[in-house]
């Protein structure tokens, strides 16, 4: 009996990697406020068509480009459409694009960072130098290059991000693979004999995972941009869809009268990126010490 | 030194090789037939067959390749199929000369004042300059700068009618509205490194050392802390500058603007596909070329670091 307490006292003094994470992160404001922020677009991406108050391809002829009102919050657009309810559904829009497509990036890119630094010697160069190519373009250039060969369309655009996105992801994993294949314990786990994959996958890859995680939020948020971006240039998304880009572009037919058009998906984007900015600072922080002066 | 600039060098040539086939084969990964792409879906087949011949599209893809890039190296980068002109006209008539104004006085205001505000807030810390900053180029990091644009042209251009909406007459006055949208990011980018790096520096020991020797605090600030500080915020600022290439697509498109950027959309959407293969083979070649001179600046200031 008595043995058993002393057993549960030393067992609630160990802090786990979760524990130690979550004492650190919850002592940044900001980022708690930008993971409950994130909580709740992952509740409107998920229940928004529930939740609004009208069809996003609701038409009302009688009520064409109107400020914000009682019956419409937002305003409404050129077919008298609600534009609270469109921005709302435009949450899933951005956030499935963005998800799907990091997560995509995410794993090719680790598995290649992965192979790549354990390998090492000329197949790590060459296969690093042909990432360095996609370098080359700078941002917004290779993902509108990439849209230009494949057609507008929001599939594409997600094609597009993640063949954006996995250098980022392959040059990260390869730098934390580059520093943990030579520990102690990645040579001892080689030394009983473990195989190639044992190693990568339980060894090395957690060992990574924390700027995973980091580069996972900050190019959520760059992700969004990218949609946005694109949807606006008219090479994403395309009518009726209500994305915020593209809501943006088509305000600009009735700008001089109406600003609440332009205003309100602007500003769903900026509390979008904000929030997934801000959780990544704070993850950054929280998990990598090392990165957390910027 | 030498060596490492050499080696740059030699790397920098390697990349651009390989930039110049994913930019030539750009025409042939699109589906369908080159010459049909170009003609229009609905070309009868002489002009498809015309044009095939006419750019030699019925070659071997190597000769191809050698052709255009001869021609390139020449400053031939083929004709534009919309207007018939040379693309090279097209693209440095007047269009190359926009971007670059517009990028280099933005790149200009924008490090300045994000110097400024990071310094600021760097010897405050902690105190409500410091945090006004701080907010500052949070915001501005996520902020769509497309939407600054158009929040702009409305309040300075439609209701206070200081500037003009558009940026076509071209004198400097129009400059203002675009250069402002495109350089909100990067003021912001570099207020946040300026402010870390300077809270760095001011932590050191040199920093100490300076003070207690009585030096007047502004020396301290800006002959020791700033100007180690400017180690990082001239990478970040060399690193920017792509961002500022592939934002200028955004911001010529919102204002109207006529430069490479928004002739780089036009082309796309008119399907003028040999504008395209010379506009995205010249951005990278000026993003590859910066970099370049911003890793070489980089190890001419820092003498710490070695190369060998």
């Amino acid at each position: 009996m008595k043995k058993d307490d002393k057993i549960k006292a030393e067992r609630a003094e160990i802090i786990t990697p979760f524990q130690d994470f979550w004492r650190k992160f919850r002592k940044q404001k900001t980022a708690v406020a930008a993971a409950i922020f994130f909580v709740i677009l992952v509740l409107i991406a998920i229940f928004c068509y529930e939740i609004v108050p009208y069809g996003i391809n609701e038409y009302d002829y009688s009520v064409p480009v109107q400020g914000p009102s009682a019956e419409h919050w937002f305003g409404t657009d050129e077919f008298g459409r609600d534009l609270f309810s469109r921005i709302l559904c435009g949450t899933r829009i951005s956030l499935t694009v963005a998800f799907s497509a990091v997560t995509i990036a995410a794993v090719i890119g680790s598995l290649i960072g992965l192979i790549s630094g354990y390998i090492g010697g000329t197949f790590d160069t060459v296969v690093m130098s042909l990432l360095d190519v996609l370098y080359a373009f700078p941002g917004l250039i290779l993902a509108i290059a990439i849209v230009a060969i494949l057609g507008p369309g929001l599939t594409n655009v997600v094609i597009a991000v993640v063949i954006f996105r996995i250098p980022i992801f392959a040059r990260v994993v390869r730098s934390n693979t580059l520093q943990l294949k030579n520990t102690v314990y990645v040579r001892a786990a080689k030394g009983l004999g473990a195989s190639k994959w044992r190693i990568l996958l339980k060894h090395i890859l957690p060992g990574a995972i924390p700027s995973v995680i980091v580069q996972y939020s900050l190019s959520i948020s760059g992700s969004i941009m990218t949609c946005a971006s694109l949807s606006f240039l008219g090479m994403g998304a395309m009518p009726p869809t209500p994305e915020w880009g593209l809501l943006l572009s088509n305000s600009r037919q009735y700008f001089f009268t109406s600003l609440h058009y332009a205003v309100f998906p602007g500003l769903a984007i900026l509390l979008t990126v904000l929030c997934f900015n801000l959780l990544g600072d704070g993850l950054r922080s929280a998990l990598d010490p090392r990165l957390s002066e910027q | 030194m030498l060596l490492y600039i050499i080696k740059r060098l030699l790397s920098v040539i390697g990349t651009m090789l390989l930039v110049s086939v994913v930019a030539f084969l750009f025409i042939h990964l699109i589906p369908g037939e080159p010459a049909r792409l170009l003609a229009g879906e609905k070309a009868p087949q002489e002009t498809v067959d015309r044009i095939t011949e006419k750019l030699g599209l019925n070659q071997p893809l190597p000769v191809q390749y050698f052709k255009w890039m001869g021609g390139i190296l020449q400053g031939d980068f083929g004709e534009s199929y919309r207007t018939g002109r040379p693309v090279t006209e097209e693209i440095f008539e007047s269009r190359y000369g926009n971007t670059v104004r517009l990028a280099l006085v933005t790149l200009v205001w924008s490090t300045l004042v994000g110097l400024v505000i990071g310094v600021w807030a760097g010897t405050h810390a902690g105190k409500w300059q410091d945090y006004s900053s701080v907010t500052i180029a949070v915001a501005g990091q996520a902020v769509p700068s497309f939407w600054i644009g158009l929040m702009l042209i409305f309040f300075l251009g439609v209701k206070l009618k200081w500037l003009p909406i558009s940026s076509m007459s071209g004198d400097w006055k129009s400059l203002i509205m675009p250069t402002i949208t495109m350089g909100g990011g990067l003021m912001a980018t570099v207020a946040r490194y300026t402010r870390s790096a300077m809270l760095e520096t001011l932590r050191e020991d040199y920093t100490r050392t300076a003070r207690a020797k009585g030096l007047a605090e502004n020396t301290v600030v800006w002959k020791h802390a700033f100007r180690n500080s400017m180690i990082t915020v001239i990478t970040i600022v060399g690193v920017s500058f792509g961002d500022l290439l592939g934002g200028s697509v955004l911001v010529e498109e919102v204002f109207a603007y006529p430069g490479i950027g928004k002739y780089l959309v036009d082309s796309i959407n008119l399907r003028d596909y040999t504008a395209v293969q010379a506009l995205i083979l010249l951005i990278s070649a000026h993003y590859v070329i910066i970099n370049l001179l911003v890793d070489v600046l980089y190890a001419v200031i820092n003498p710490e670091i070695k190369y060998n």
